[in-house]
């Protein structure tokens, strides 16, 4: 999951992405909320190149559920 | 001897920003703005204007309604977090725009606390015999100082300026300050920052482009906002023997609609007493507080009196304080 740990590592800088695992929730990166999640969502289209992705996070997503989001987009994370 | 509260200004730019207009966020996220912060629309600065120019049309509107005029000011204190520039204080530029020659000036920032400081300590200054007429003026930028991607931050804000001139008086026949109080906790400095311009970082050595702009740690921002925030109200009322039921009027911080709405439940005091401006100007800053006192005294169409007005704000530093004002 190298783009979904990049986006992350890129918008929460105080988190060390490539520690988080596909169980790893979402909501326990530092500084998550739904301002940031917005953030989290632009930083992936940036980095896939993929415009507005309706990505809808509830409140206990890993980052498991979140690589398979992405993938029935067509996007290799 | 009090401060009575001559007259207030505002000023607002002209170019309304409406949440629909930050077309660089998706347009699902357009509808979680509102909801999260209570906020509709806010004000830009033309390009043209700076901080300065902002404070500059605030003060001049209050010098107006007050009938002083700038050569009869001892001070201008100054409430800025996004200053015309690092040095001089735009206090400086804003006392040589007004003609002010009389005046000392001095910017205070405390962030969004930054109003309520100034007051505080023109206040104080008044008390103790060493100004006569002080004007205090809080005027922000944010819309320069803000990452325009940033979704976290950006809706938050907009650009504004408000002003109060304050007199020596020892019997007040216009509102005034009666009290107040100031806090700090600096282990909470990476709440809210700007991390790059200053001597620990200089813009020269920036190693993420983002260090230049404004950085807000949303959800600890929101647990000291709604803790200290009711604090400082029953402070007040304790440091001036007040029942809460005697409170008229309330002016926080315009931070987030949220934010007001829990202070409200836990002081159990009713919203509808708390002045709310966010929805049309977004968080404003040092300004917000000033911006909405003038409103309050200015619009309503029932003259305010007989009533009692707490100040309070609660911001970067972390800093948060109020003041009272009492209307005769």
């Amino acid at each position: 999951m190298k783009l979904v740990q990049q986006a992350i590592g890129n918008v929460f800088p105080d988190c060390d992405a490539s520690a988080l695992t596909l169980e790893s929730k979402l909501s326990e990166i530092p500084d998550w909320d739904s301002m940031n999640a917005i953030n989290l969502i632009m930083e992936i289209e940036a980095l896939s190149g993929r415009q507005n992705l309706a990505l809808q996070f509830g409140p206990d997503i890993t980052a498991g559920e979140l690589v398979e989001m992405l993938r029935a987009y067509g996007i290799n994370v | 001897m009090f401060s009575q509260i001559l007259a207030t200004g505002s000023y607002l730019p002209e170019k309304v920003v409406k949440n629909a207009d930050l077309t660089q966020f998706p347009p699902a996220a357009i509808p979680l703005i509102a909801s999260k912060t209570g906020v509709y629309e806010r004000r830009y600065a033309a390009p043209d204007q700076c901080t300065s120019d902002l404070a500059v049309e605030a003060a001049r509107q209050c010098l107006a309604r007050s009938g002083i005029a700038a050569t009869d000011l001892d001070g201008i204190i100054l409430a800025t977090s996004s200053p015309d520039q690092p040095m001089p204080a735009t206090s400086a530029t804003v006392q040589a725009k007004l003609g002010a020659t009389s005046a000392f000036a001095v910017d205070v920032n405390a962030v969004c606390t930054g109003g309520v400081y100034a007051l505080r300590m023109a206040d104080a200054m008044i008390r103790a015999g060493c100004a006569k007429r002080i004007l205090v003026v809080a005027a922000e930028v944010y819309s320069r100082i803000l990452n325009q991607s940033d979704f976290s931050t950006c809706p938050y804000f907009g650009d504004g300026a408000g002003a109060m001139l304050l007199e020596a008086a020892e019997q007040p026949t216009h509102p005034f300050i009666n009290g107040g109080v100031l806090h700090a906790d600096g282990t909470g400095e990476d709440f809210i920052k700007i991390p790059a311009g200053g001597s620990r970082l200089p813009f020269s050595k920036l190693t993420d482009n983002r260090q230049q702009f404004f950085q807000m740690n949303g959800k600890a921002v929101f647990e000291f906002a709604v803790t200290r925030g009711a604090e400082v109200i029953e402070e007040l009322c304790r440091q001036n023997s007040i029942a809460k039921e005697r409170l008229t009027h309330l002016i926080l911080h315009q931070a987030n609609i949220n934010i007001l709405a829990t202070i409200a439940q836990r002081t159990g005091l009713p919203l509808e007493r708390f002045i709310v401006n966010l929805n049309h100007y977004g968080n404003t800053a040092a300004a917000s507080t000033l911006i909405a006192f003038d409103e309050m005294m200015t619009q309503t169409t029932n003259k305010v009196e007989n009533g009692i007005c707490f100040i309070v704000a609660f911001g970067g530093g972390l800093s948060w304080g109020g003041i009272t004002i009492e209307m005769p």
